[in-house]
């Protein structure tokens, strides 16, 4: 090769070499740009994102308040618990991931299809998914947690959250007061706008839970939830938490102490559940009861039980699910509390308010005598139980002579009654404060009459002149005008018998009849009153005649110790009644223990002499459709003690009970042993019943 | 004429040229490209301090990969210099050889080849796997050099463009079928420098590439909307055209798009000087995979910034360059289309990987040379820049 062609080549190459450069050149140029628009133009964007993908924000759940008994017992409280969750995770199988979550929760119930239904269930697609609730104090908790611990790497979108849960020690005990928490809903979120809760929060649905769930009093806020706190970190991609960024703090919820005493509470329900279940023998429909103890000297409410049980920690751990067989029964009905929403017939435990009334309207003094030949001698007048013979006011109460009464309320007439039943509460709620659906019961008076079966016949005859148009206006349509003529006055007949019949009807029905006065003064005909009222009536003429608002709560006590809030005792009303009548009246009342052939007399008779009982039984029919009303009874009690200075009254039924003392009584007598500290009679069987 | 006496022993072993002369004479220095060699030093020495902060979190020894890839520069570097005791011009008599052991190491992979991430790339030789493909591109480059070399003068009609096409299929369809999409774009790429160097018809070049990149986008178009078949995986393809809206994968940008959108992330939250030497969130969070080998350059944007991240673009710039100028300085066109070659690969290398972090490129898995983690292709490189030396420092023809 020469040197000339040598050059040429030379040349060549280092031409094509500068367009090499610039292709190189070109190169940098558009990558140095690139970078400049994502590092320089951009960046803020991009360090947002990028932080979007690190920092989280968690909140921290605030411990919710104990709820305590009168002396600081625990009733309510929470408990840790792990809760695991399951998030998916970019670029990860989540198969495998669930496939491995199944093994090391070792749960047979969680399979993977079944953590795969749950995911698939889960409501909001972009939170994580709960799989599993273990309480810290199940024993196979740690093992659980330290098992998928071991095994982060392959668990990655699985995260162990520790929380606190709703945790009630002694289950059904007083359930249906305290009430439960549980998930929040739509409804209630959108109500509750202002107070920050969250997607995911815990509120009070019923009971105390619900009562003192939150509320802002002028700028103080009171309540069992407590605040929030929140915590800003940094996760890594797999959603571990790497670094904490900011804590705030949660403030912990108030702590409630209520007037319940929890040993009074505890003798209630085991009395109430082995008379209930001794009935249950008897009769199939039995099941139900509720009690309430009250303070005769504040209306503090000492213990107040429904039967059937509810369990408010059904509600917090999901075992509902397992038990709606339960809670839906139909007619047991246990979620309903019926100390304060069933309206009861009370039946015999009314006569002390005839007695009241009569004696306040002098037609009828305690001495005075009526000879009981088994019925009461006026046209309407109904059979007593027995025949009693000679009787006055002590007798009548001791032996609840039904004839005796019907004369006492006959001769003070329906007016007096119901004004002493309303001055005593009867008939409207009692307002008391912590519980919440009261229902406020029938007193029945001639206008309550009028006014329930009024519209009853006005319908009726409404009904039949429609019926009577419609027929004529057929047959007219077809008729020549003779036959016409004839039609219209046959209308014009029937017309007029069925407005006739009406009269006849609509004045009998509307108008108080004797009898229904001589049902009314032995408490039964339309009489229903809730457990809590007849409890507030007795504790009433105990006290001689303070009507106090019966209440549930005493105080709220912040978390740092300080008292939030205290419930005072409050009048709701006075009666008017002369001392000596109440007295009179609650001696009849002591006689029912005290006298031998007192319907009650069996119950008392081993409590010491300073500790007199005064009470009254009842046998009420039920009056309801299906029962039967010689045998389908509803038992029910009433007492206050001790007689000459009174402390605690409580009115108490058992549904399908033959008898008000040998049921409601027997739970009534465990109560006040257990209230006066009388232990030897506690620990010694009554009636089949032992409750220590 | 430059070998005045065949010589049919190993190259290694022949220390001589012409009559008995010491083939490497100390004045052979002289020639030493300082800047050439200054760039490979100073990327090799900040790819080990960004390799340090990248691979931080992977292994549970922090330094773990550290170890690893100092190990690779060391036996790179002996490569690199028992490339330069001989004169490259022997290369040319090995080229049916290497030709034929590239195909064998292809085929090998095949066989018994050990498969990772869905793909058949490396062959187990025990303490390390060897990844055949790396070292392909690198002798590629040899032994095109050798063919085209025979061809000068002789590439200006599209005729002659078939058998270098072909030449280049062979072990490009060997690749292809691993599957390696990246690494047979680089043989392509490898093909249009050399040839372009070489000598062929840069029109004729400008129009088969520009034809081919219509027809890869026509190909693509016609698969995604109307099920043409095509011989590749869905998630190569799927890659292929997620960059341009790497929201738009089909899981709101939590599949293919992942990387595309958290490499992004990573280089754009940098800014200016970065957010700190091993602070980068992205990267010691994990949000970003495959930080320490294809994404390092993600760590880089991250961590160190702009103005640091585009000093590193100008340190391969100036390798570039000083590759450019020394294909230029070449005593003859073997060496010429030799350093054109590497050159290529280099160039084709950065603009694919860094493009692909900043999200202008598709992802197709090609590392940054000498940064990202890998002992195949650091020792490939260094081999290849080994050429790149030898035709510097043997640039006279005529040494006295």
């Amino acid at each position: 090769m020469g040197d000339q062609e040598k050059e040429n080549w030379k040349l060549k190459l280092s031409r094509r070499l500068n367009g090499y450069l610039a292709i190189v050149i070109f190169i940098f140029i558009l990558l140095t740009s690139r970078l400049f628009f994502l590092q320089i133009v951009n960046a803020q964007e991009f360090s947002k994102q990028s932080a979007e993908n690190r920092i989280r924000i968690n909140p921290i759940e605030a411990r919710r308040g104990d709820i305590l008994d009168r002396n600081g017992q625990v009733l309510a409280t929470s408990q840790p618990v792990y809760v695991i969750t399951i998030r998916s995770i970019p670029n990860q199988d989540m198969d495998a991931v669930i496939n491995n979550l199944s093994t090391y929760l070792e749960d047979p119930e969680l399979t993977p299809a079944a953590i795969k239904e749950l995911i698939k269930n889960n409501p909001f697609r972009y939170q994580p998914t709960e799989i599993k609730r273990l309480p810290a104090s199940d024993p196979r908790a740690i093992a659980t947690v330290t098992r998928l611990e071991e095994h982060r790497k392959d668990l990655p979108g699985v995260n162990i959250i520790e929380e606190p849960q709703r945790y009630y020690p002694y289950g059904p005990l007083a359930g249906h007061l305290l009430g439960y928490v549980g998930q929040i809903t739509q409804q209630e979120l959108e109500a509750r706008k202002e107070e920050n809760y969250g997607l995911n929060d815990k509120i009070g649905k019923s009971g105390i839970e619900a009562f003192l769930e939150y509320s802002n009093e002028g700028g103080r806020e009171v309540g069992l939830r407590g605040k929030k706190g929140a915590e800003q970190v940094e996760v890594d991609a797999y959603n571990r938490k790497v670094r904490d960024l900011v804590t705030l703090p949660p403030t912990p919820g108030d702590t409630v102490q209520l007037t319940i005493d929890l040993k009074l509470q505890q003798t209630l329900e085991k009395a109430m559940d082995q008379v209930i279940a001794a009935t249950k023998e008897r009769n199939p429909k039995a099941g139900g009861g509720a009690a309430v103890v009250l303070d005769v000297k504040s209306g503090a409410i000492l213990a107040l039980a429904s039967k059937p049980d509810m369990n408010p920690n059904d509600f917090v751990n999901g075992n509902y699910a397992k038990k709606q067989g339960y809670y839906n029964d139909p007619r047991l009905k246990p979620l309903f509390n019926r100390a304060i929403q069933g309206v009861y017939p009370p039946g015999s435990v009314f006569k002390p308010i005839t007695a009241l009334a009569a004696l306040e309207s002098q037609v009828v003094k305690p001495s005075d005598t009526i000879y009981d030949a088994g019925r009461y001698w006026k046209p309407g007048g109904i059979n007593c139980l027995a025949v009693h013979g000679n009787v006055n006011l002590y007798r009548a109460m001791a032996v609840s002579c039904n004839t005796y009464f019907q004369w006492a309320g006959d001769m003070t007439g329906i007016e007096k009654i119901d004004e002493v039943a309303r001055q005593f509460g009867l008939g409207e709620p009692t307002g008391a404060i912590g519980l919440q659906g009261e229902a406020a019961g029938i007193l029945p008076s001639p206008a309550w009459k009028k006014e329930v079966f009024a519209p009853v016949w006005n319908r009726w005859l409404k009904n039949q002149e429609a019926a009577i148009e419609k027929k004529y206006a057929g047959l007219l349509a077809g008729a020549s005008a003779e036959e016409k003529n004839n039609l219209l006055k046959q209308k014009e007949r029937e017309l007029n018998q069925v407005k006739a019949q009406y009269q006849i009807n609509y004045k009998f029905d509307t108008t108080w009849q004797p009898f229904d006065t001589f049902l009314t003064s032995m408490g039964q005909g339309a009489n229903n009153y809730t457990i809590i009222q007849l409890a507030n009536y007795v504790a009433t003429l105990a006290n001689g005649g303070t009507r106090w608002r019966p209440y549930l709560v005493e105080k709220v006590i912040g978390a740092d110790g300080s008292l939030k809030k205290q419930y005072q005792p409050e009048i709701a009303g006075k009666v008017t009644i002369s001392p000596e009548v109440m007295a009179e009246v609650r001696r009849a009342m002591l006689e029912v223990t005290r006298s031998s052939e007192g319907t009650a007399g069996f119950l008392f008779r081993d409590f010491p002499p300073n500790i007199q009982v005064a009470a009254k039984t009842g046998t009420a029919q039920t009056g309801l459709a299906g029962d039967d009303k010689n045998s389908d009874f509803y038992g029910t009690f009433v007492a206050f003690a001790p007689y000459d200075d009174p402390q605690i009254a409580l009115a108490v039924v058992i549904e399908y009970a033959r008898h008000g003392g040998d049921s409601a009584g027997v739970v009534a007598r465990a109560v006040l042993a257990q209230y006066f500290g009388l232990t030897e009679i506690l620990n010694k069987p009554f009636n089949g019943v032992s409750v220590e | 004429m430059m070998m005045s006496r065949p010589s049919f022993r190993l190259p290694a072993f022949d220390f001589r040229e012409g009559q008995g002369k010491m083939m490497f004479e100390r004045r052979l220095w002289r020639n030493l490209d300082y800047y050439f060699v200054g760039s490979i030093i100073a990327l090799l020495l900040i790819s080990l301090a960004v390799l340090s902060s990248a691979a931080a979190n992977v292994a549970t020894d922090p330094y773990y990969y550290v170890k690893k890839q100092l190990t690779w520069i060391f036996i790179g570097l002996t490569g690199l210099t028992l490339v330069l005791l001989t004169d490259y011009a022997q290369l040319k008599r090995y080229h049916l050889p290497l030709y034929v052991l590239n195909l064998i190491l292809l085929a090998a992979v095949m066989l018994i080849g050990h498969e990772a991430k869905g793909a058949q790339r490396w062959i187990n030789l025990g303490p390390f796997l060897l990844q055949p493909s790396e070292f392909a591109k690198t002798i590629t480059v040899i032994t095109l050099a050798c063919f085209l070399d025979k061809r000068q003068g002789k590439l200006n009609r599209w005729q002659d463009l078939i058998l270098p096409f072909a030449y280049v299929a062979v072990p490009m369809l060997l690749i292809l079928k691993q599957p390696d999409l990246g690494t047979a774009l680089v043989l392509l790429a490898i093909l249009f420098g050399m040839l372009y160097v070489g000598g062929a018809n840069p029109r004729l070049l400008l129009l088969i590439s520009g034809g081919g990149l219509l027809l890869v986008g026509l190909a693509l178009y016609a698969h995604f909307h109307f099920g043409l078949p095509l011989p590749l995986q869905d998630y190569q393809l799927r890659r292929l055209v997620v960059v341009l809206n790497p929201y738009n994968d089909g899981q709101g940008g939590t599949g293919a798009g992942y990387h595309v959108i958290q490499s992004q992330i990573a280089i754009g939250s940098g800014g200016w000087w970065g957010v700190g030497f091993r602070q980068g969130s992205q990267v010691q969070l994990n949000f970003l995979p495959e930080h320490h080998t294809d994404f390092i350059f993600s760590v880089v944007g991250e961590e160190l910034g702009f103005v640091r991240t585009v000093g590193i673009l100008a340190l391969y710039f100036l390798l570039l360059y000083r590759m450019i100028r020394i294909a230029a300085q070449a005593k003859d066109m073997f060496g010429a289309l030799l350093v054109g070659g590497v050159a290529s690969m280099f160039t084709f290398h950065i603009l694919v990987n860094v493009g692909m972090t900043t999200g202008i490129m598709p992802v197709t898995g090609i590392p940054l040379p000498l940064f990202s983690y890998g002992g195949s292709a650091m020792l490939a490189n260094m081999l290849a820049l080994g050429l790149v030396l030898n035709v510097n420092l043997r640039r006279q023809k005529i040494l006295f």
